[in-house]
């Protein structure tokens, strides 16, 4: 336990390279190629982990990243699986729990207070109780990793990759699938989640080392393979994305990289494990599978334990028993479940070394809670019951296959009782197994399999590649003996099915007996295979331990695969992912000149110079700037546009004359206002068209879907972010563009509701004369790359006149002066049309507008509510959202609110249902504060009833 | 130990029900309970063709809350919220209900404009509601960034206290046995393959099992609601979409609020367990197979890495979906569908699960008194046909 | 199960690049009531088999294609532009 065995060529520590990590803040030698767990058992360290419910102490029982028993922060970053983390310098290594001296360990002690769901069946009353209850229960678990801020923000790298073939898992399989398919010539991506390539075979002494070794030189001939190490494949989906998570090693930047890749075709070679033997206190530390035995002596050079007794039904237990004696380890035995099936030359190689072989038994009970002491062997029949003194337990019931890729693109795993294994069933064809996850062992035949695997599945590609797609003797499975169950009423509280959720076998049976007597119920009450391991150590044994209370569930069927197969941390599954707003091509400029930036959907906007209210009145004294380039602007052109025009929009484009603004709404199918804006007509079926900054992401889809089973010719250019767009508004707007253009714009040449091409700064515009804000105001487009040019140039020439930028702000009290609504804002998903007051808008014989039938069939229906302008005198604190009321019943919203400077009122827009009281004289009612407030009913406009301002 | 008693019991159907309903989910439970237990209906049969709480009700990421947009409706949602609180006592399970209040983000004036509006209605309704300032929110949540780094910084909260969380799968076995002490009968692995009418009026159905004549007939089956349309000839307003979840490790307790960004659409609270539960919104396309995608993992992620930033090395253990039934107005639709003793109790989308007791409530006061509980009168299938749409989304 | 959706234009592409444009339906006749309307608006068939449905290559080509998918299983057995 502690201190290394003698160097050998297997082992992939370096002790030429010692490496310090800190474990609890004290420095602990290791060297390069230990992982964390192993340079923790190197110094004897046993206990890695406390156990959810009972606090019990844990250690690694795996080794190959599937317990989850060894997990500790690490750096920072928790649940980490330590035996799969290889050190790097200064790694700072925490358990989750205070190992050992743990309080909440006297949980065991009541494990009999404790029955399946028992937290189910009290506590709830009275309420007062459950709420103290809750608390304790929420801080009672182990393993809980503390959130704490960090100290560096994660660093993740994300690649693409589209190789033609991923194999997964590198050991013989996997590596020969590589090699055949890169002998096409074509991309492969190899992933294995081991630091090293190897897989099984890489820890079976001398000889698998060897083999293992040569395949990997043969594999390093290739320059088309990309081997990555460390690395898991978390999911497969079927969409054909892999998605591949590497904890990245010493000298790396990152800490994790993610690999997104995209194969043309799979082939999955994830090997087998071994899956835990059931016995009393099956979980203590000194108790673990012969896979972790294994690599604790080939790879990192460390003694298992001092006296090792080792059980199962199969010969790899003999074969592992043999290999650590030629280490040096004592043995106290072999305890084999069959009566006469351990192979022959096996058992008198360990009868002629003095080792005690127990056959026909098996073990029942251990003692010894910080590390085993004892174990208690018992035969089939029960005639025979023994103590045995050890420290180490090596046991393995049975084989059990690494498949939770295949279940995630859809093959189910069929149990064979013959076999004692799960194989596959209706994996696709792009999908190609191979090696010991389909039961082989013989490395020859894997490497055959994995050769065959690779042909078949590059042939789904219509790739061919040297090699046999079937293999001549389909290698046999060796069937493993299922093993006995010998608990009493006394050990199954302590034999432990799940691990996670420390559920023993007597929960198990609890549950049956109380009725939820299949896997999915089963699992759901009692919690088993639902934590970190997601059943890679108990779901077999779980589903034998079902069908053996309940021999009708012949099937044995595993619980329902999810992705990941292995925990991915959250900032891996971001990485590449950032949500970063627009900022239109004068956004830097307006910050420099003091504007106060807020993101409004998805871009980034300015509020206010800083007044808003100055900047509203400048807009009716002189005159102001505002940056409206957002609106969606798009070219429509084709001999088919004026179709396309007329279903979207609700006017007619036909006799659009050039110069001419034509103002439009749209609606859907519904009769509901979506949008708003104008078409100028450019030329010969050429249409600029303006939509609302909402809508300009989804324009292009909704304009062509009007047009998608039709065969016109029209097209749509998007010029949202190619033009700026630029409100030049106040009584003093003429005079200041007349200071930057030599083109006539007198109110004569060009009129409101008009627009021209107009030179401005030696810039080339559009100019456009709309009202809405109330005041002479012209929207002048020019290109993005020329905008802040032009921007500075009308702030120089307007300086003398009192010009100023204005943000969105002051842009709504002026437009709520004039009771413009704003689709979207003072309309919701429901307001037709009619409700909007748009009708006007609405051309009425032409037949093919979207939303038309519905509208004429609605037309004289009474409305289900309607926008309704309202004032009170003065300032008000009353905000956007507030309800529009009638003593207890709910009308309503203030959609819009905003103080005019310039009226000394404040103003809004209410969408509320229709009210008597909608009419001059009436009282419409708001809620603010816990009470009503009174404002007046006020038809708008509010401002220049006649609309002369912006006519000027 | 003392001899179990078998909690769960299942039955083998018999020729002929009061009432059968279809769906062995949180609704179809819940109606069978209240049927059993306060209209002394005595022949009740629930027909499950998977497992009790197989969809949504095993599913969900367990919230429960009245903070609902149509005012309308709250009277309905305060009550189902109201009537969790009892039932542990009622159903003699612990349902582990908590009410540790729940948090909605706004990240923007409109939406802080819109949360004023609904807290208003809200309180009006009774509901306890308040606003949160980021500092207050800071207090509250202390691993919630409410900076101006994240790229949608919040500009204020709404907190409902009284919403929280029920444990579902806790609730589905509270109902079910409370079902069986009341003498209703449930059939796991029953399958409805038709449901018979004859002159308008239903007869009974049709089973794998063989027929089986009802008086009344009440489908209550989640996201496969539409095979009852069929089944009926008619089409329902809905389409039926995925929604997925994900779970973490276990952390010591950081997180008491269940944490929603209505506008990001992501939500996530911390289980009694210790795992962080982290919904999301639905899928982008229709579809009956419930699976998981990266893209929406990676959405959800980034937006858990983005508020809660000290949670970036929290390490994701599983992801599920469900399949919601949605209609256009994210309300439901209850009562009846136009054919004599066959009531509806479909469309509950994404927000079924709250709704449990409610529903149970009235829709088994529906099939018990032939009449429309006024509190759910805004749900009837009919306001398709007048546009009488429930004002539960705005846009 | 996800799926890739075959584009005409593009070729075999995440779902997740498209706008989802629900079934293919046909909008009532000039002339027709309410109930019509309603009954295409709001009522679908929503049935685990194949469905004629639209797809927006939003991150692509910016075409609508028409395919036929089984909404239980997502085998597209047809696409069109």
């Amino acid at each position: 336990m502690t201190g290394r065995l003698p160097e050998s060529p297997t082992q992939v520590v370096d002790r030429t390279k010692p490496v310090t990590i800190y474990y609890q803040n004290k420095p602990l030698k290791a060297f390069a190629g230990d992982t964390v767990a192993s340079a923790l058992l190197a110094t004897g360290i046993d206990t890695f982990s406390r156990s959810f419910k009972y606090h019990r102490r844990r250690s690694a029982s795996c080794l190959t990243g599937h317990c989850s028993r060894c997990t500790m922060n690490v750096d920072g970053r928790m649940h980490i699986k330590t035996c799969q983390t290889t050190v790097r310098e200064g790694m700072s290594v925490e358990p989750h729990d205070n190992l050992e001296f743990d309080p909440k360990a006297i949980a065991d002690s009541f494990s009999w207070a404790m029955p399946t769901g028992f937290y189910y069946k009290m506590f709830y009353k009275p309420i007062w109780f459950w709420k103290r209850v809750k608390e304790i229960i929420r801080a009672m678990p182990g393993n809980m990793a503390a959130v704490k801020p960090l100290a560096k923000k994660a660093s993740v790298d994300s690649v693409n990759l589209s190789p033609e073939i991923l194999v997964i898992g590198g050991g013989l399989a996997g590596m020969e699938a590589a090699i055949t398919a890169a002998q096409s010539g074509v991309r492969v991506v190899l992933a294995e989640s081991d630091p090293q390539l190897g897989g099984f075979e890489a820890y079976q002494a001398e000889d698998g080392f060897s083999r293992v070794q040569e395949s990997i030189r043969r594999l390093e001939q290739f320059d088309n393979i990309k081997v990555l190490v460390s690395t898991t494949v978390s999911a497969l989906f079927p969409d054909g994305l892999a998605v591949c998570n590497q904890t990245c090693g010493e000298g790396d930047q990152f800490v994790e990289r993610a690999y997104y890749v995209r194969p043309g075709t799979v082939v999955i070679a994830t090997g087998a494990g071994s899956s835990p033997m059931i016995f009393a206190h099956n979980d203590r530390p000194g108790v673990m599978l012969p896979e972790a035995a294994q690599r604790m002596i080939h790879m990192w050079g460390i003694k298992p334990g001092e006296h090792v007794l080792l059980a199962g039904g199969d010969d790899y237990l003999a074969q592992v028993a043999l290999e650590l004696l030629d280490k040096g380890v004592a043995l106290a035995g072999l305890v084999d479940f069959r009566i006469n099936g351990l192979d022959e030359t096996l058992k008198s190689q360990l009868e002629g070394k003095g080792i005690k072989i127990w056959r026909g038994c098996t073990l029942t009970d251990t003692r010894g809670s910080k590390r085993i002491k004892s174990a208690t062997i018992v035969s089939l029949d029960r005639s025979v019951t023994e103590s045995v003194a050890c420290d180490t337990i090596v046991a393995s019931s049975g084989r059990y296959p690494r498949h939770k890729l295949m279940g995630q693109v859809g093959a189910r795993m069929i149990y064979d009782r013959e076999l004692n294994f799960y194989m596959p069933d209706g994996l696709p064809s792009s999908y190609q197994a191979a090696g010991r996850v389909l039961g082989l062992e013989d490395p020859e035949a894997i490497k055959a399999q994995g050769r065959a695997a690779a042909v078949r599945a590059l042939k789904t590609l219509n790739i061919q590649v040297a090699g046999d797609e079937q293999l001549s003797d389909a290698p046999a499975v060796r069937p493993v003996s299922l093993q006995p169950l010998l608990s009493d009423e006394k050990s199954k509280k302590k034999t432990f099915v799940c691990y996670c959720h420390d559920v023993n076998e007597e929960n198990i049976e609890q549950a049956i007996a109380e009725g939820f007597n299949n896997i999915e119920t089963c699992k759901r009450y009692t919690t088993a295979t639902q934590g970190t391991c997601q059943g890679g150590m108990c779901e077999a044994n779980f589903a034998h331990l079902l069908a053996k209370k309940r021999p009708e569930l012949v099937a044995r069927d595993l619980p329902t695969t999810r992705p990941p197969v292995s925990t991915v941390s959250l900032s891996s599954l971001a990485a590449g992912h950032h949500d970063i707003p627009q900022i239109s091509p004068l956004h830097r400029v307006q910050v420099e000149q003091g504007g106060n930036p807020m993101r409004m959907g998805a871009w980034m906007r300015m509020m206010d110079f800083g007044d808003q209210e100055a900047e509203s009145l400048a807009v009716h004294q002189s005159v102001g700037i505002c940056d409206v380039s957002m609106l969606g602007k798009f070219r429509v052109f084709g001999p088919d546009a004026e179709k396309l025009l007329n279903r979207v929009m609700t006017k007619k484009v036909d006799g659009l004359a050039p110069g001419k603004i034509l103002y439009y709404a749209a609606c859907n199918q519904g009769g509901i206002l979506i949008d708003d804006g104008v078409a100028l007509k450019m030329g010969e079926h050429d249409y600029f068209v303006t939509t609302t900054t909402g809508r300009a992401p989804v324009t292009e889809e909704w304009f062509s879907r009007w047009c998608r089973e039709e065969d016109w010719k029209v097209w749509m250019v998007n010029l949202t972010e190619s033009r700026a767009s630029i409100n030049v508004a106040g009584p003093k707007a003429r005079d200041v563009l007349a200071k930057l253009t030599a083109d006539d714009i007198s109110d004569a040449a060009l009129p409101f509701l008009n627009w021209a091409h107009l030179e401005i700064a030696g810039v080339k515009t559009i100019a456009m004369r709309m009202g809405f804000l109330g005041e002479l105001s012209y929207e002048v487009l020019c290109p993005s790359s020329q905008a802040v040019f032009l921007w500075n140039r009308l702030l120089e020439a307007g300086e003398p006149l009192g010009l100023v930028p204005f943000g969105l702000e002051a842009l709504n009290i002026c437009r709520l002066e004039k009771g413009h609504l704003v689709p979207g804002l003072d309309t919701d998903g429901f307001t037709t049309l009619h409700e909007a007051s748009f009708g006007w808008v609405l051309n009425k014989k032409k037949t093919e507008t979207v939303g038309k039938p519905i509208l004429d069939l609605i037309v004289d229906e009474p409305m289900q509510q309607q926008v309704v302008p309202f004032s009170l005198d003065g300032r008000s604190p009353i905000l956007d959202g507030a309800l529009v009321v009638d003593g207890s019943k709910q009308l309503g919203r203030v959609t819009s609110i905003r103080y005019s400077p310039l009226l000394d009122k404040t103003i809004g827009l209410a969408l509320v249902e229709p009210h008597a009281d909608w009419r001059e004289g009436g009282k419409v009612k708001l809620w603010f504060g816990e009470r009503e407030v009174e404002a007046d009913f006020a038809k708008p406009p509010f401002y220049d009833p006649a609309g002369e301002r912006m006519k000027m | 130990m003392a001899k179990t008693q078998q909690l769960l019991q299942y039955q083998q159907p018999e020729k002929s029900y009061d009432v059968v309903i279809i769906g062995g989910g949180l609704h179809g439970l819940a109606t069978a309970y209240y049927l059993a237990r306060y209209h002394g209906v005595k022949r009740i049969a629930v027909l499950e063709r998977r497992y009790i709480g197989f969809g949504g009700s095993g599913r969900n990421t367990e919230m429960v809350r009245a903070n609902k947009r149509a005012h309308e409706t709250l009277p309905f949602y305060k009550e189902s919220l109201e009537m969790w609180d009892g039932l542990s006592d009622e159903l003699e399970w612990n349902l582990m209900v908590q009410k540790k209040g729940l948090i909605a983000l706004a990240h923007s004036d409109f939406e802080l404009a819109s949360m004023r509006m609904m807290s208003d209605s809200q309180r009006r309704a009774g509901i306890k509601i308040d606003m949160l300032s980021p500092n207050e929110l800071k207090k509250m949540v202390p691993s919630l960034d409410t900076s101006e780094k994240p790229a949608l910084p919040i500009f204020g909260a709404q907190f409902h206290p009284e919403g929280g969380t029920v444990h579902h799968d806790a609730a589905v076995w509270g109902y079910a046995m409370a079902c069986i002490r009341y003498g209703v009968d449930i059939c796991v692995g029953v399958e409805v393959t038709d449901i018979n009418i004859e002159a308008n009026k239903v007869t009974g159905v049709e089973t794998n099992v063989g027929r089986i004549s009802a008086g009344k007939v009440h489908a209550a089956v989640g996201g496969y609601s539409s095979e009852i349309g069929r089944m009926i000839g008619m089409k329902f307003p809905v389409t039926t979409i995925p929604m997925q979840v994900m779970t973490t490790d276990i952390m010591k307790p950081f997180l008491d609020y269940y944490v929603a960004s209505p506008r990001l659409h992501f939500y996530t609270q911390q289980t009694l367990k210790g795992d962080l539960i982290m919904g999301g919104p639905l899928d982008n396309f229709q579809s009956w197979n419930s699976y998981t995608t990266y893209e929406e993992s990676a959405d959800r992620a980034m937006k858990i890495v983005e508020y809660f930033p000290d949670l970036a090395h929290v390490r994701i253990v599983r992801t599920w979906s469900g399949l919601c039934d949605c209609t256009g107005d994210s309300a439901p639709v209850m009562g009846g569908c136009g054919i004599d003793g066959l009531s509806l109790d479909i469309a509950w989308g994404y927000y079924g699960f709250k709704s449990v007791p409610a529903s149970g409530k009235y829709s088994a006061e529906y099939i018990a008194t032939d009449r429309m509980p006024e509190k759910i009168k805004a749900f009837g299938l009919e306001r398709f046909y007048n546009r009488q749409l429930v004002r539960e989304i705005i846009l | 199960m996800a799926f890739l959706i075959n584009c005409p234009n593009c070729g075999d592409r995440n779902p997740y690049e498209f706008t989802f444009g629900g079934q293919c339906k046909t909008a009532p006749d000039q002339g027709a009531d309410m109930k019509a309307w309603c009954d295409y608006l709001f009522f679908h068939d929503n049935m685990p088999d194949f469905q004629d449905e639209w797809w927006f290559h939003t991150m692509g080509c910016g075409d609508w294609i028409k395919i036929s998918r089984n909404l239980a299983t997502h085998e597209i057995r047809s696409t069109e532009e």
